[in-house]
């Protein structure tokens, strides 16, 4: 009997061990793939071309869609930040999606908005539209409508806007000066083929904001913020530059990204059927433009600055929420997984999400229980166990610490030393035990989808001028 | 099996530790350059601002003097300097770069076989304006459609016989790559005040070009001036009949900016272009006849706004149309008086409207 026990926990061991080498494998795969793309992407960003694209009559219009729901605490930040971007070209549109506080009543006062008092002269698909406030001093619309969402208020934006181009960004994010100029350079080397370009979303927890501007780079005094900082450096400058150099690119964060306007109404605009928005949009986008010579990117230079969770119940419920949504965008696209007709997003980039994504935090998460378990009782042997948290921690250990590698080698935004240092710590903590804390919600978050829970979650803001 | 088991772990960990090891001393190491260099820069961009204003600054020995990190920040400063600066400073900036041996080194960098290094010697040659021969371009940058751009802007910003004509054609040079927005901006720097070149060359060689590339042309066109006789423009004609919306459309944007022909604008079918099935090429139409402006176009506007059956291309029109100072017609129609509201009442803060950014 025990011998039979003993094979059945050696194989099941085998098993997750596989499973966590194919998953933690994927991500070095992906990795590798960044750093070739990331070596064309600094040679694009050292060759400024000798012009001034502000002078240049073929700069794109570009509409910074902002929607905005009970958003009183930072909107006025936020507004003032977009307003201040390097880009000759640009309106800011804020949705203001039924919110119960004073998001509107700040913005009507702080910039001397008025109601332009008519009805708007075409369709916009999003729920009823009760006024257009516009600016006469600034480039401002604010469009003010019954909640429905915030798909539903990106539609109202997306639909509204003449501008070619449009920049969907949150309303809790800062948006560094340059960025829209560095986002929008995918479109102005490839105007034809260009249709959506992301940039990066980093945590602005610790750092310090004056006026809507991040003027000082630093880390939190919260693990929590300073382990999300390692998870989005390892997400950002590896898995999405990886991804987009493999032309696989599926989610480009609704925190930041940048899309062509035409093709967005083209495709409905965003579903306000699912939770996550941003990557079913890129997902049909990708459906859409699969027989065409048309190009989905990620950029990192650009950077917009968000403020994450400090409290694990928060995360927890945010965490829940991706997954979720993820879930829902890959059932309701799931005839294009391992379908050749889609390319490398059929054939590497949805199976990927699929069995990495989705499937890998389940699967890791029986593993963590499992597999010390079954060491404890005697069933595996001291190597085994050893080479299993070699794969599982000291690979994803690795993983993040090539992230890291990445932002000192590249992007520099911390400089200091002994940042980096922590940052290699919280790399560690990042798999031990923030992964199997993830592992676990992941588990809650995928019962309540089976049970058809589905909701949003309140989603405190401290603010930033904090 | 356990000894194999042992080595992957100590792969792994060793691995590991090697990327945190060389992760962190490149940190430190990055850390003490970025200081050295903040430090360097505090002193040589005032220095060589202090230089600008001198007859003769000697600056072949004062960089001479310099560290290496020194002379990285001062090569740094000046490339950004030239970007921004014009007149006599300018000119110091250059002979600076002279005597450094930069323009050497630059036109050195045409020959290197890597296109980086190509595209950087035609950067630097572009920023300090020093003209190449037209043979030794064509010899060096037609291959890529990036050192072909670049080469047209370095004709663009030099002194040169036939620097349009030149680098029309190098832009130009396949038919089938569509250019960047800084190709488009070169294409548009070079023909701007005369715009024979490309006129010239999409009229003989745009029947054969990708369709993108041509609609690429019209647009330019339709920024660019041109004093030719109404002949050279007979070709865009029948563009107004292609199957291509986008080429139609982009045709009525060249012809608004050259439209000041009375000849030319009597020979376009206004009736035509606004019952165009297509909403795009309606709204360039409208462009059209807001830049034509006299009393016929208007008429044609009104008409446009009273009928469009397309809600944006009818609030392009009447945007237009308000713009320009005419009223707006009285109709009866809801969804047109819903527009003609709008236009009115949204008049304090009008936004762009953006045609022909493809």
């Amino acid at each position: 009997m025990d011998v039979a026990i003993e094979a059945i926990a050696w194989l099941i061991s085998w098993f997750f061990l596989a499973y966590f080498a194919l998953v933690n494998g994927s991500y070095l795969f992906v990795h590798l793939v960044s750093i070739v793309t990331l070596q064309r992407g600094v040679r694009d960003w050292l060759l400024e071309p000798v012009y001034q694209p502000y002078n240049s009559p073929f700069l794109p219009g570009i509409a910074i869609i902002v929607p905005a729901y009970n958003e009183a605490v930072t909107i006025v930040d936020t507004v003032q930040s977009l307003l201040n971007l390097e880009y000759s070209n640009h309106e800011i549109v804020v949705v203001n999606d039924g919110s119960r506080d004073e998001t509107l009543e700040r913005l009507v006062s702080t910039f001397d908005l008025e109601p332009v008092g008519e009805d708007v002269p075409f369709d916009l698909p999003c729920e009823t539209v009760h006024e257009v406030y516009q600016s006469s001093r600034v480039d401002l619309v604010v469009i003010d409508k019954d909640n429905g969402g915030k798909a539903d208020a990106l539609n109202a934006g997306v639909f509204f806007t003449d501008q070619p181009l449009f920049c969907a960004i949150d309303a809790d994010s800062i948006i560094e000066r340059n960025a829209l100029l560095e986002v929008v350079q995918p479109f102005l080397r490839n105007p034809e083929q260009m249709i959506a370009s992301g940039g990066a979303v980093r945590v602005a927890n610790g750092c310090s904001i004056t006026r809507g501007e991040i003027t000082d780079i630093g880390l939190s005094r919260s693990h929590l913020a300073n382990l999300q900082t390692v998870e989005y450096l390892r997400a950002f400058l590896s898995g999405r530059i990886g991804l987009s150099g493999l032309g696989s690119l599926l989610i480009i964060s609704g925190a930041f990204g940048l899309f062509r306007t035409s093709t967005v109404r083209e495709v409905g605009g965003y579903s306000t059927e699912t939770i996550t928005e941003d990557m079913e949009l890129i997902v049909r986008l990708q459906k859409h433009i699969s027989d065409e010579k048309h190009r989905i990117t990620f950029v990192p230079y650009p950077v917009v600055w968000t403020e994450v969770p400090e409290r694990r119940a928060v995360l927890a419920r945010q965490r829940g929420r991706w997954f979720k949504g993820m879930l829902e965008t890959l059932w309701v696209h799931r005839r294009m997984i391992g379908n050749p007709k889609y390319g490398m997003v059929g054939l590497f980039a949805l199976p990927f999400f699929l069995f990495v994504e989705a499937l890998g935090p389940l699967i890791e998460g029986l593993g963590y229980i499992i597999v010390p378990a079954a060491f404890l009782l005697g069933y595996l042997n001291v190597p085994f166990f050893v080479v299993f948290l070699g794969v599982a921690v000291g690979v994803g250990t690795l993983l993040s610490w090539l992230s890291v590698l990445n932002e000192v080698v590249s992007f520099r935004r911390y400089r200091n030393p002994r940042d980096i240092a922590l940052l290699l710590l919280y790399g560690l903590l990042e798999h031990v035990p923030f992964r199997q804390w993830k592992s676990f919600v992941t588990w809650v978050a995928f019962v309540q989808y089976l049970r058809g829970e589905t909701s949003w979650g309140e989603m405190s803001r401290l603010g930033f001028d904090r | 099996m356990n000894g194999l088991l042992w080595a992957i772990f100590v792969v792994i960990a060793a691995l590991t530790v090697l990327v945190g090891v060389l992760t962190l001393s490149l940190s430190v190491f990055l850390f003490w350059v970025d200081n050295r260099r903040t430090a360097a820069r505090k002193e040589i961009a005032p220095a060589i601002l202090a230089r600008l204003d001198q007859g003769d600054p000697e600056w072949d020995d004062w960089y001479r003097e310099l560290s290496p990190i020194e002379r990285f920040v001062a090569r740094e400063v000046v490339a950004s300097y030239l970007r921004r600066v014009r007149g006599r400073e300018r000119a110091q900036l250059v002979r600076f770069a002279e005597d450094i041996g930069l323009v050497d080194h630059a036109r050195s960098l045409l020959a290197n076989p890597l296109l980086f290094n190509r595209l950087r010697g035609l950067v630097w040659l572009s920023l300090l304006e020093r003209p190449v021969s037209i043979e030794r371009l064509r010899a060096t940058s037609t291959s890529h459609p990036e050192t072909r751009a670049a080469a047209a802007r370095l004709l663009a910003v030099s002194d040169v016989p036939e620097a349009s004509q030149n680098g029309t054609a190098l832009l130009c040079w396949s038919g089938e790559d569509r250019l960047s927005t800084f190709g488009l901006d070169t294409l548009y720097q070079l023909n701007n005040t005369d715009a024979t070149p490309l006129l010239t060359l999409t009229a003989t060689d745009g029947v054969w070009w990708d369709e993108g590339l041509l609609v690429q042309a019209l647009v330019t066109l339709g920024y660019c001036q041109s004093t030719q006789e109404l002949v050279q423009f007979e070709w865009l004609l029948p563009l107004l009949k292609h199957d291509s919306p986008r080429v139609r459309a982009a045709t009525l944007i060249a012809l608004g900016q050259h439209g000041w022909r009375w000849e030319l604008r009597d020979r376009i079918d206004i009736e035509q272009a606004l019952t165009d099935p297509e909403p795009q090429v309606r709204t360039a139409a409208y462009d059209l006849l807001s830049r034509w402006g006299d009393s016929k176009s208007i008429d044609w506007l009104q008409y446009g706004v009273a009928s469009d059956p397309d809600e944006r291309s009818r609030l392009a029109a009447a945007r237009l149309l308000d713009r320009s100072g005419a009223s707006l017609p009285e109709v009866a129609n809801e969804d047109v008086v819903q527009t003609i509201d709008w236009v009115r009442a949204e008049h304090a803060a009008p936004r762009r409207v953006t045609t022909g950014w493809t």
